[in-house]
């Protein structure tokens, strides 16, 4: 992949490795510095005796470094590859010390499996059964467990509809983390995220939190009473369920599925922070078939570095595996291969007009009613102001309200010059927050 | 509670609970029959909750007609008609390493060096990205100084959009095809940009103008007009100023005497030039002194400060005044010795303080740069830091770097705090062979294991000075084995973090438009 300064610093755990990261990024602090092909290592002396030594591998990516940090990648390891994005020429040594060939070879050695899964010899009979049974045992003790957790929930819910949304404000911490809590240990984490949230809203006191609290407050519920009719519920409709809950899907059987073959291009992103947990919304669009596609990664600690290889604008040509649901959006990429940066075409998204989008919108809730978001894609939108609030409107005259900071709305005006821009968003409480936009040739990250 | 209901009539009777009367299943409803547009499909799955708990029904209504509202809006019309398209763009935009830099400039990395990229970008005739300009606009609007620079990196699209936010009005109001409308009608810092502009092109214009409108200017905006005024000064001001002398307002007479003071043929110049001949005589090699006996009502409307500031006899505080305002050409006419010898005999004789006191008074306010320089000889020899600040301001870049040159080729024993601080205040506008001079000074100390931290704070003020053919040298020869080294490397980090990102920004640039992206 093509490394630019943001997608360099975007690896940085914390604003205090993006700045020391930065700081190192200078030639002159370095005693060795070297590149071959797609690894690059150096030596810079730090508070130890001895230089450290660090490595980098491009496809990864991924970094070694002698030095003691827990933050993954440390300061030396994003130094070392900003040098490489700012003052390549800097990086003068050639041929890579003994340590940095021999972590690559490990590394290459780790990879090779994973990218072309091995056939084992078939598995003695006799234990595949017993594991099979196991496994099926923990199914069960997982569905009776979230069986009994959302009881659980159903009481709660009754019991804030009985006493009214208006008490809520006045409830203390313990009466919305509890029943959070409960969710986490009946193994719901998808509903404890979403119930976890709910005190904020309250909290935050926005004009509107009644009204989005009772939304989200019968999205539980109906997960609730959908899950104790899931038998007659289509499987499709179950898979949602299963989702929201937060069962887990096994990756590696689902990219064991036929995909979707497209020539996809990344018209958004937006990494969310959740306490400790970084989320990356990277949105895909296929040219053909005008599906849109949510590829997640996630980073729960320092130490783990989200997906940077699908940076907006990028083409690929890939097979995506989506995860089943009635409204299947989040997937997998399989079978990837890169197309050329070069003339960035106009892109193809998905929904030609405002109308169009917000039909797609509704096709999408009335299918899966617990989506959080839709992806939102238009080709032809011209940023406008009115009354102090941001939107974008079609050649038919049809308007989406923005969910923008008043200073990038001005930064998307001017982007557009006025004209028609492809805009990509989340469509979400009423508003589209802007991930990306296509102007005059180029993607602009939002 | 069949009838069907309105999300946010939901939304009302769950603020209150199930339990209220007002909510409860028999509190009255409105009529099916009211509905607009029957909904039979969700009125079948309502009928279907009728039977469960009231506040099972409450959530399962809320869930169903929730997602049934959501699903059936149609979109709104927009409010706002579409804007003017921009004009087409003539110029080209900076690479993208390039706008890469502004960014990290405009989130705040190195910020006082905007400047340094616009320069670039202006003298390669490229403009900043549009997605950047809200910000650069609002730098403009925040800093005067800086707008001609900002405005070459804006483009048709930066002027088109400026014209959409009032708060960016300064693009267009001080530019030369602004109308005068922004005079009569614009707010204060438009009015004075546009002013400025005006006096720098038609500084007789501007000053009529200004005199004009002078009787409904406010007090603070009259003392800026004043200082603004400097620009194309000439006797023609005179009897404008004359005027203003006379204000109500201190600092309004203040601004409008420096002014008069720089016009030798001003009559508050003459009128002061004929206060102090009686007073000060040169003759037979020396300086004879007879000091003013009073300070009459005139000499205080010309701006003479009576009282005294602590320390000093109150003839000799009138006496530097009347030295202050009074044309230093008067003390070299064609005949007397040259400035030096003058300085000389008036730093040998008895009215040192006085004399010296009242030419570097003079020196600053005539702004007169060949006394300033004479003088600095003096206040340098006798440890007088903050007059010679005060002088070397005076002078221009070349000969600022000129004096500064000198004191470091024979700094003296504790001179080099002093002169750090010197170099820190000095015009940015550094020669390559004056930033290297610098750089060895500063390895010299370093050398020295001198602590230097008095003026630390000012590592990164050189960094911010040096030439940019000197950066590439400024990082290397350093005496890293000296004792001291660690401390000094420690308090360089802003320093060579600055040089470090001003030579990525001139390298940019140097390498000029990026290639074509090429297929792997």
């Amino acid at each position: 992949m093509a490394w630019t300064l943001e997608t360099a610093m975007g690896l940085a755990p914390d604003p205090g490795a993006a700045k020391a990261g930065r700081e190192l990024a200078a030639p002159r602090k370095w005693s060795v510095l070297g590149a071959r092909a797609e690894c690059l290592w150096g030596a810079v002396q730090g508070s130890g005796k001895a230089p450290y030594q660090v490595a980098a591998d491009l496809t990864g990516p991924a970094f070694k470094c002698t030095c003691p940090s827990r933050k993954f990648p440390c300061k030396h390891s994003l130094g070392l590859l900003l040098i490489y994005v700012q003052q390549p020429a800097a990086l003068t040594a050639v041929e890579p010390p003994g340590w940095v060939a021999e972590w690559l070879a490990k590394r290459r050695e780790k990879a090779a499996p994973a990218a072309a899964p091995a056939v084992d010899a078939p598995p003695d009979p006799a234990a595949a059964a017993k594991a099979a049974a196991a496994a099926e045992k923990r199914v069960e003790s997982r569905e009776a467990r979230v069986t009994r957790g959302l009881a659980d929930l159903g009481v709660w819910l009754a019991d804030v509809a009985r006493l009214g949304l208006a008490a809520l404000p006045d409830k203390k911490a313990a009466f919305w983390s509890e029943p959070a809590a409960r969710l986490v240990d009946a193994q719901a984490p998808g509903l404890a995220r979403r119930l976890g949230v709910l005190a904020d809203w309250v909290a935050g006191g926005a004009a509107d939190w009644p009204e989005r609290l009772l939304r989200e407050l019968a999205a539980l519920h109906l997960v609730r009473s959908g899950w104790a009719r899931r038998g007659e519920l289509p499987t499709a409709t179950v898979a949602d369920l299963r989702t929201v809950i937060g069962f887990p899907v096994a990756q590696a059987d689902l990219l064991t599925e036929p995909g979707v073959r497209d020539e996809w291009v990344v018209a958004g992103q937006r990494v969310i922070t959740e306490g400790a947990v970084r989320t990356q919304r990277t949105w895909l669009f296929g040219t053909a078939t005008g599906r849109a596609a949510l590829s997640l990664s996630f980073s729960a600690a320092a130490n783990q570095p989200l997906d940077l290889t699908l940076p907006i604008g990028r083409r690929l040509a890939a097979e995506l595996v989506f995860y089943p649901g009635a409204w299947p959006q989040r997937a997998l990429v399989k079978n990837r291969q890169d197309l050329p940066a070069g003339d960035v075409p106009p892109p193809l998204l998905p929904h030609p007009t405002i109308a169009t989008a917000r039909a797609a919108a509704a096709a999408a809730w009335a299918a899966n009613p617990w989506l959080e978001r839709v992806p939102i894609g238009v080709p032809a939108v011209v940023p406008t102001r009115s009354r102090g609030a941001w939107g974008v409107r079609d050649a038919a005259g049809h308007w989406l309200p923005l969910a923008v900071a008043e200073d990038r709305g001005w930064a998307l005006l001017a982007l557009s010059g006025g004209r028609p821009l492809a805009l990509m968003g989340e469509w979400e409480q009423e508003t589209l927050t802007p991930l990306g936009a296509w102007a005059e040739g180029r993607w602009v990250r939002w | 509670m069949g009838a069907l209901v309105n999300f946010s009539e939901l939304v009302s009777r769950a603020l209150l609970g199930t339990e209220s009367p007002a909510a409860a299943p028999n509190a009255p409803l409105p009529d099916p029959a009211a509905e607009t547009a029957p909904r039979p499909l969700l009125a079948r799955f309502t009928e279907a909750l009728a039977a469960e708990h009231p506040e099972i029904a409450l959530l399962g209504r809320a869930a169903l007609v929730g997602t049934h509202e959501r699903v059936g809006r149609r979109p709104t019309r927009s409010p706002a008609p579409l804007p003017d398209p921009a004009p087409a763009e003539t110029q080209k935009l900076a690479a993208e390493p390039a706008q890469a830099l502004l960014r990290r400039l405009l989130q705040g990395e190195a910020p006082e060096q905007l400047p340094e990229w616009l320069t670039r970008a202006a003298r390669a005739g490229l403009l900043a990205a549009p997605e950047t300009l809200p910000d650069l606009l609002a730098r403009g609007a925040a800093q005067p100084d800086w707008r001609d620079l900002i405005r070459s990196a804006l483009g048709a699209r930066g002027v088109w959009l400026a014209e959409r936010n009032p708060a960016w009005a300064w693009v267009r109001a001080d530019t030369a095809d602004a109308g005068e409308e922004v005079w009569q009608t614009g707010t204060r810092a438009l009015r004075a940009a546009w002013w400025q502009r005006l006096r720098r092109q038609d500084p007789a214009r501007a000053r009529d103008l200004l005199a004009a409108a002078w009787a409904e200017e406010g007090p603070e905006a009259r003392a800026a007009f004043l200082v603004g005024l400097a620009a194309g000064l000439s006797s023609a001001d005179e009897e404008f100023l004359n005027l203003a002398l006379r204000d109500k307002r201190k600092e309004v007479r203040r601004e409008a005497g420096t002014l008069l003071c720089r016009l030798p043929a001003s009559a508050l110049s003459r009128r002061a030039a004929d206060r102090v001949r009686p007073c000060v005589h040169f003759a037979r090699g020396r300086w004879e002194i007879t000091l003013p006996e009073q300070c009459d009502t005139a000499m205080v409307q010309d701006g003479v400060e009576p009282k005294p500031p602590a320390g000093t006899g109150e003839k000799a505080w009138w006496l530097i005044q009347l030295l202050e305002m009074t044309p230093l050409a008067e003390w070299t006419p064609p005949t007397a010795p040259d400035r030096a010898t003058l300085l000389a005999q008036a730093r040998a004789g008895e009215w040192r303080q006085e004399l010296l006191a009242g030419w570097v008074r003079a020196a600053l306010r005539q702004a007169d740069a060949d006394w300033a320089e004479t003088l600095l000889t003096a206040t340098w020899a006798d440890g007088q830091w903050e007059a010679c600040g005060g002088l070397l301001a005076v002078l221009p870049p070349a000969r600022q770097q000129a004096v500064l040159l000198g004191w470091l080729a024979s700094p003296g024993p504790a001179a080099g705090e002093p002169i750090a601080r010197l170099l820190a205040r000095s015009d940015p506008a550094w020669s390559p062979a004056f930033s290297a001079r610098v750089v060895a000074f500063l390895r010299t100390e370093a050398r020295a294991d001198l602590t230097a931290w008095g003026y630390a704070t000012s590592f990164t003020d050189f960094a911010r000075r040096l030439h940019p053919a000197a950066l590439p040298g400024a990082v290397a020869g350093w005496p890293t084995e000296a004792p001291g080294w660690p401390a000094w490397e420690r308090r360089l980090g802003d320093f060579f973090a600055l040089i470090e990102f001003r030579t990525l920004l001139h390298a940019t640039f140097d390498a000029g438009p990026a290639p074509a992206p090429t297929t792997p």
